[in-house]
């Protein structure tokens, strides 16, 4: 009997370790996936009194910041608000944005000890950790600059990380004013300018799909490279009739040219000859359906098409009408994919926080997604990108740029500009597929997704401008961010 | 200049609650003779670690008195300050035999649940103070009225009686709370039967496994321990109870018969069992489910644990500082979930610290089983640890998501007026046990025993000590007897294995202790 009582009482002890190491394991692991859950009351918590966590873009540049007012309390202030709105977010009227999801970090205030030691001695402001963006400050202006006025959004992104570096989405706000003007910000249906139209937004693809469809065939079928028709600017398929934009005819068109041209009844009849299963199966390889683990809101991008497809759905889908949708993010993370090897890596916009003595927390590290292509597969659509801005006759003949060999940047230490040798000199191969989405209510959707150098990509652009017409008029906000980006890269 | 305090105040309770554990581990290697120790130090040691807590915490509750009225919480804090300083005095001066270690323990995890409630719920803190008034005030009564019970091993029926009378009574009058059948409200006072049914059915156990049972003696009690657990499960939803009871009954069983058959037997049939009513009943699906994957329900049904995990993990180890966090805005935080609370304001360190004076606990209950000769009362406290144990298990398991979610109280520290006293007449019980502990029927410990009786200037030093060493004369003789004619056949030879040379070894010359005792006296009560 007493051994039996020796016995259980170890068998306790055994259980209560384990539970032990459970609780632990519980709070120094598997804490992490989970505790970062919007239903988490803690994270949406702000505390009276204590300085919020600034945020900057990727050079240092201050986007928004607490500052102290008269009576000793802060208010948030944004610069270049209209610019950041939808990234930054705001903190009234309930949170978006970075401010939202980000609220814990913002909040947390690194080494409490030793700042409230401070605070209460040497009456030093209690800080919240800071956040640096991967946004380039200059590329989003250039960004919120080509927009304009002009509805849409621009992405952009570095494709062997998936760092955002640029994301504007239009008609804007300004997180300044959010809880004044509040009530006419939520009740504008018509411009919705609370929706990040870059994560959210979702619009047909056009013939920017023309991308999936190319390596869906190549990769079906290596022959395919050199099917070649005869296209005439119409034609019936099943009870259905395409055209090619504005009905025109191509000629005799193979894979590059026809790729080039975006000439949609030959991206028809490609479709038709693999099939539904292919064409799934490609957009699946790239994402659609499933969740891009951004740390915004965003939307999936839909793939809705099965193997029961009907012929004419095929057609449509192959050159990207049907009932594709994508947001502008989406289309750069495919643009990146192409440029990255095949590697879609997932997107992020923050890089790391900063204690409020300068250490460097929370660092985000890359993530790869998923292999959407192969290399080799990768290296061959670059090719048919490469034609569409330098073939005679590609849709996207003015995407091509020089850069002058002088990289000039801003570093926060020093005063003014440091120039330096650029990385890149000369004439930029620029890939690039325009794109231009029909639309039921109003006119067709610009679109134009590329990446610099072709040959060894830094950057990846999606522009999207709504109710723009053709996709060449995307062409200019795209070339312009990749030419700034890749002209101040530092040799 | 609060704030500060508060975050210093986290360190402090870990150092607090290391400490205690760290005396109450070093009092049991120096009983196996493992280490070094003084044992009287420790224990006053840890009754320091005890009332600085009590203080620390106290200032906090005081300081944030804007939230609280003032007055009332530093009555509060008073009468709980009290309720420590006099239990330990009253256990000390009535019980100097009893363990301190396990009053030590009672006492710290009382404490840790007084300032975890009042600052969750002032109301049921108030409440809480009277049911630990109460409970305290029991488990000083109980040894002395325990002395005068003839022969409890003889009311089997009885107990067995009383546990399906008051189980029956709660299926015809009791109301429901929290899904579960297991309330009985007479007036204005409510109280939870089932944890009375705990006390009456381990005394059944011990008394029906007594006398060394043969095959066919036991099927008897299976067959009622299955019926209390099954009227449980089926009749008052009570899960966590029926498994309670259900492994108390596994336990206590191996024990009598130390028959490897049973345990694992017995697991076998509860996880068949558990299967089972998984598929046929949804009530436990949903549950296991919720379990599973809190988050996939995280609004629903998922909600209670998935609140639960966030308190305890948002803030790391050393969790956001007493009455900083949002325990909250979880249900029922007050009784099933006041782990997570301790979790998130304390620390998961000090939360760990707690898991660990359970395990002391289960080690004095352990000991005191281990120890005695009497088998029914060896049994009693088998059963009340294996209670002991099986609840906190499954309460903290429930909580941090170990095991599907059990909806019991976490001893001591959980509110819950029968828990609470239900719970410290078990620790009087068992501390009688532990009390009887030295009684051989050899006749070197009858000599030993007359030896004592006739100097009575040793018994008058005994009485000065705080130490669970020395006891008293009169209850010795007393229960002596009543051990011996039990005892009989079975246990009048004990393993020689059992008995350790350093008792036996008691004419050696030994300096005094620091109470003026020759170290003789410690060693043979504390190496049984």
């Amino acid at each position: 009997m007493r051994s039996a009582i020796k016995k259980i009482f170890w068998l306790y002890a055994l259980i209560f370790l384990i539970l032990i190491g459970y609780l632990l394991k519980l709070c120094l692991y598997d804490s992490h996936s989970f505790v970062a859950n919007p239903f988490n009351p803690r994270l949406s918590q702000s505390y009276e009194g204590i300085k919020r966590g600034s945020i900057y873009d990727s050079n240092g540049d201050v986007i928004a910041e607490d500052v102290k007012q008269d009576d000793g309390t802060f208010k948030r202030v944004y610069k270049n608000a209209r610019y950041y709105a939808h990234v930054v977010g705001y903190t009234v009227k309930g949170k978006a944005g970075v401010e939202s999801k980000y609220n814990f970090r913002l909040e947390s205030i690194n080494n409490e000890f030793l700042q409230r030691v401070g605070n209460l001695f040497l009456g030093k402001d209690i800080e919240g950790n800071s956040l640096v963006l991967t946004i380039d400050n200059r590329l989003q202006e250039i960004a919120g600059e080509e927009l304009g006025n002009q509805r849409g959004s621009i992405v952009a992104m570095e494709p062997s990380t998936g760092k955002i570096l640029a994301m504007v989405s239009n008609p804007a706000f300004d997180s300044n004013t959010v809880a004044e003007n509040w009530e006419e910000l939520n009740s504008d249906d018509k411009n919705s300018p609370l929706l990040n139209r870059a994560t959210q937004g979702l619009y047909p693809p056009g013939s920017t799909f023309k991308i999936i469809t190319a390596a869906a065939a190549l990769e079906a079928d290596k022959a395919l490279e050199s099917f070649e028709i005869d296209c005439d600017g119409e034609e019936k398929f099943g009870h259905s009739i395409i055209h090619c934009y504005n009905g025109k005819a191509h000629g005799n068109v193979n894979m590059d040219s026809a790729f080039a041209k975006s000439c949609n009844i030959y991206f028809s009849e490609i479709g038709v000859k693999i099939g539904a299963g292919k064409l799934i199966d490609m957009a699946y390889a790239f994402g659609f359906n499933k969740d891009i683990g951004l740390s915004l809101e965003y939307s999936k991008s839909t793939f809705p098409m099965t193997l029961e497809a009907e012929e004419n759905e095929i057609v449509e889908t192959s050159f990207g009408q049907g009932r594709t949708l994508v947001t502008p993010l989406f289309m750069a993370m495919v643009t990146s994919a192409v440029a990255n090897n095949g590697m879609m890596m997932q997107p992020y916009v923050v890089d790391h926080s900063l204690t409020p003595s300068g250490g460097v927390r929370n660092r985000t590290l890359p993530v790869k997604l998923n292999q959407a292509i192969s290399p080799g597969l990768a290296s061959q659509i670059k090719e048919l990108m490469c034609g569409v801005v330098e073939n005679n006759g590609g849709t996207a003949q003015n995407a091509s740029f020089s850069v002058s060999g002088t990289a000039v940047n801003y570093d926060e230490n020093e005063s003014g500009a440091s120039v330096s040798k650029g990385a890149y000199s000369g004439k930029i191969r620029v890939a690039g597929k325009t794109g231009t989405a029909e639309n039921p209510q109003g006119d067709d959707h610009a679109w134009f997704v590329a990446f610099a150098p072709a040959d060894e990509p830094k950057i990846a652009v999606a522009v999207l401008l709504e109710n723009a017409g053709k996709g060449s008029n995307a062409i200019p906000a795209a070339r312009e961010i990749m030419k700034t980006y890749i002209e101040n890269l530092a040799g | 200049m609060i704030d500060l305090y508060i975050i210093i105040s986290k360190y402090l309770f870990i150092l607090y609650i290391a400490g205690f554990v760290f005396c109450g581990f070093m009092i049991n290697l120096k009983r196996q003779n493992m280490a070094g120790f003084n044992i009287a130090s420790g224990l006053s040691n840890q009754r320091i670690c005890i009332i600085l807590f009590h203080i620390t915490a106290s200032v906090i509750l005081i300081s944030a008195a804007v939230e609280y009225e003032m007055q009332p919480v530093i009555v509060y804090c008073t009468i709980g300050f009290l309720l420590i300083i006099g239990g330990n005095i009253l256990t000390a001066r009535l019980y100097p035999e009893g363990s301190h270690l396990l009053y030590n323990c009672v006492f710290f995890l009382m404490d840790i649940g007084l300032m975890m409630l009042y600052r969750l719920n002032t109301d049921l803190a108030n409440k809480q103070l009277i049911w630990n008034a109460i409970g305290i005030v029991m488990m000083l009564a109980m040894p002395k009225i325990l002395v005068v019970m003839p022969r409890l091993d003889k009311f089997k029926v009885f107990y067995i009686i009383g546990a399906f009378v008051l189980l029956i009574v709660t299926l015809i009058f009791g109301s429901s709370s929290g899904g579960s059948k297991n309330w009985i409200e007479i007036g204005p006072v409510g109280f939870q039967p089932s944890e009375i049914i705990k006390v009456f059915f381990v005394f059944y156990l011990a008394s029906a496994l007594a006398g060394r049972p043969k095959l066919r003696e036991l099927i008897l009690p299976a067959v009622l321990s299955g019926l209390i657990v099954l009227i449980l499960v089926g009749g008052q939803k009570d899960l966590g109870s029926a498994l309670i009871f259900y492994m108390t009954f596994l336990v206590v069983l191996f024990i009598a018969t130390s028959n490897y058959f049973y345990l694992l037997g017995g697991l076998a049939f509860i996880s068949v069992a558990s299967a089972a009513s998984y598929k046929l009943f949804s009530h436990i699906r949903i549950r296991v489910e919720a379990w599973q994957n809190p988050w996939l329900d995280v609004q629903d049904t998922g909600y209670q644990i998935a609140q639960s995990l966030f308190a305890i993990c948002t803030w790391g180890v050393t969790g956001i500082g007493f009455t900083r966090g949002y325990a909250n805005v979880i249900p029922v935080v007050e009784r099933d979930f006041i782990f997570a609370a301790i979790c998130e304001e304390f620390g998961v360190i000090f939360a760990v610290g707690l898991i660990l004076i359970f395990m002391l606990i289960l080690l004095e209950g352990a000991r005191g089983a281990i120890e005695n000769n009497n088998r029914f009362l060896s049994l009693v406290c088998a059963g009340f640890t294996a209670l002991i144990a099986f609840q906190s298990f499954l309460i903290i398991g429930g909580v941090i998501k170990f095991i599907p979610l059990t909806g019991v109280t976490l001893p001591f520290v959980s509110y819950g007026g029968t828990s609470i006293v239900m719970s410290y007449i078990i620790i009087a019980v068992m501390q009688w046990i532990i009390m009887r502990n030295t009684e051989y029927t050899t006749d070197k410990a009858e000599e030993d025993i007359h030896r004592r009786v006739r100097q009575p200037q040793t018994g008058k030093q005994a009485k000065m000590i705080k130490d669970d060493t020395v006891k008293k004369p009169s209850v010795k003789t007393s229960s002596a007897r009543s051990v011996s004619v039990k005892r009989g056949k079975n246990n009048s030879q004990r393993p020689a294995s059992f008995e350790r040379p350093a008792v036996r070894s008691t004419g050696r010359k030994t300096p005094p202790d620091v109470n003026g005792r020759p170290e003789s006296y410690n060693r043979k009560r504390r190496e049984h």
